[in-house]
């Protein structure tokens, strides 16, 4: 288990794909308002996936910072 | 004779798709394709399921040979239009502009194929474990509803990423660019542009002249800054759109301006005020002919490009 929180790594993910290092994240933040289109959000569950070792069901579609993070956390408890 | 596993996974004869354009592909193109042994696709663009009902079984009065509805995913009826493609027993289904995961059970469960258009490598393999049989790595050289990343470098990345049948789009308009897709990895190819000027193609006769006319420079894509890139050849319309792009309209006027141009361009031909969705490769497109003749030149171009390029192989 990393030291880092499930918030601060699909933040770090998150920066990583849009470019956004100087954006402010928060849980409210819409993956939408910062330039962020479909194909980035389906290439963030991707990553996702890979840095947390979970399967996200590809229905699921979080727009915000904080759906994401409760998707991961919910399939981590399990 | 060429014939790829794409062929025996969907019951065709050979490996062309014709794409699925809105307010384009209708029965009579579609089924035109599927006749000659390819793979027609019936758009069901933004229209409401009962178009969709009507245009499969159109298509079935005049053949019985494989074909496939294509769900472009921001139809405001897409719900009710997968709906229709279970309940019509229709054997494929290509999707469009987004991710169908959520219709994916459904249609499995029906025994249609799915395959979905894909723009990335993270989307195509997203695609494969909801169950997918095939993917379409389309780039950004196609008309309509576009990603960012070309042909040459999508294909090649997407078939090392996935392990279902790969076809190749954008950018493809003869044997030569049939023959490359294959030499990238793709075991088919999707073929709009070329088809608008079929003769089957329904389409307003000044919208086949506009293509035929077209060279390489002539289309131009908007919509970027709504996070829906499309690309239509210049005209009036896009020119005023990209203008209101770029003095930085809102995305509800964007929208508002674009409704209904798909239907002025493709019914009634209207320069002034139609949008007219075509590829980069329109310039390659010079004259009106059968869809069989395009599916045939398709391959056999392909065939003889296949066997010339050894030639620099020692």
């Amino acid at each position: 288990m990393s030291d880092q929180s499930t918030f601060e790594r699909v933040c770090a993910i998150v920066r990583e794909q849009g470019g956004l290092d100087d954006t402010e994240l928060t849980n409210d933040t819409k993956l939408a308002d910062v330039g962020l289109d479909s194909l980035a959000v389906v290439e963030i569950v991707m990553s996702c996936e890979d840095e947390f070792d979970v399967e996200i069901d590809p229905d699921a579609s979080p727009a915000t910072i904080g759906e994401f993070v409760a998707i991961i956390d919910g399939l981590l408890e399990n | 004779m060429i014939r790829t596993p794409i062929c025996d996974l969907l019951g065709i004869e050979k490996p062309i798709f014709q794409g699925g354009m809105a307010w384009i592909s209708d029965a009579s193109l579609a089924s035109a394709v599927s006749e000659a042994g390819g793979l027609g696709i019936i758009a069901a663009g933004s229209a409401p399921g009962s178009y969709v009902r009507e245009q499969v079984r159109e298509l079935r009065e005049r053949t019985d040979r494989p074909f496939a509805v294509n769900l472009m995913l921001e139809n405001p009826s897409a719900d009710e239009v997968a709906e229709v493609i279970v309940e019509e027993r229709v054997p494929i289904v290509v999707t469009g502009a987004g991710n169908p995961a959520k219709y994916m059970k459904a249609w499995t469960a029906a025994g249609t194929k799915v395959v979905p258009v894909v723009a990335s490598v993270a989307l195509a393999r997203m695609m494969e474990r909801a169950g997918a049989v095939a993917v379409i790595a389309e780039g950004t050289e196609s008309g309509g509803h576009i990603g960012e990343t070309a042909t040459m470098p999508l294909v090649p990345q997407v078939v090392d990423a996935v392990s279902i049948p790969v076809v190749a789009a954008g950018g493809i308009a003869d044997g030569r660019g049939v023959a490359a897709a294959f030499m990238l990895g793709a075991v088919g190819v999707q073929v709009g542009t070329r088809f608008l000027v079929a003769e089957e193609c329904t389409i307003a006769e000044e919208y086949k002249d506009l293509v035929l006319k077209a060279k390489d420079i002539s289309t131009v894509a908007t919509g970027r800054s709504i996070g829906s890139p499309v690309r239509c050849l210049k005209s009036p319309f896009a020119n005023r759109y990209a203008k209101a792009e770029r003095e930085g309209a809102a995305a509800e006027e964007l929208v508002a301006l674009g409704t209904g141009a798909l239907r002025k361009a493709a019914k009634d031909g209207n320069y002034d005020e139609g949008s007219f969705l075509c590829g980069q490769v329109a310039g390659m497109v010079t004259r009106r002919e059968p869809a069989a003749a395009i599916v045939d030149d398709l391959l056999e171009g392909a065939e003889r490009a296949l066997r010339e390029a050894t030639k620099w192989v020692s």
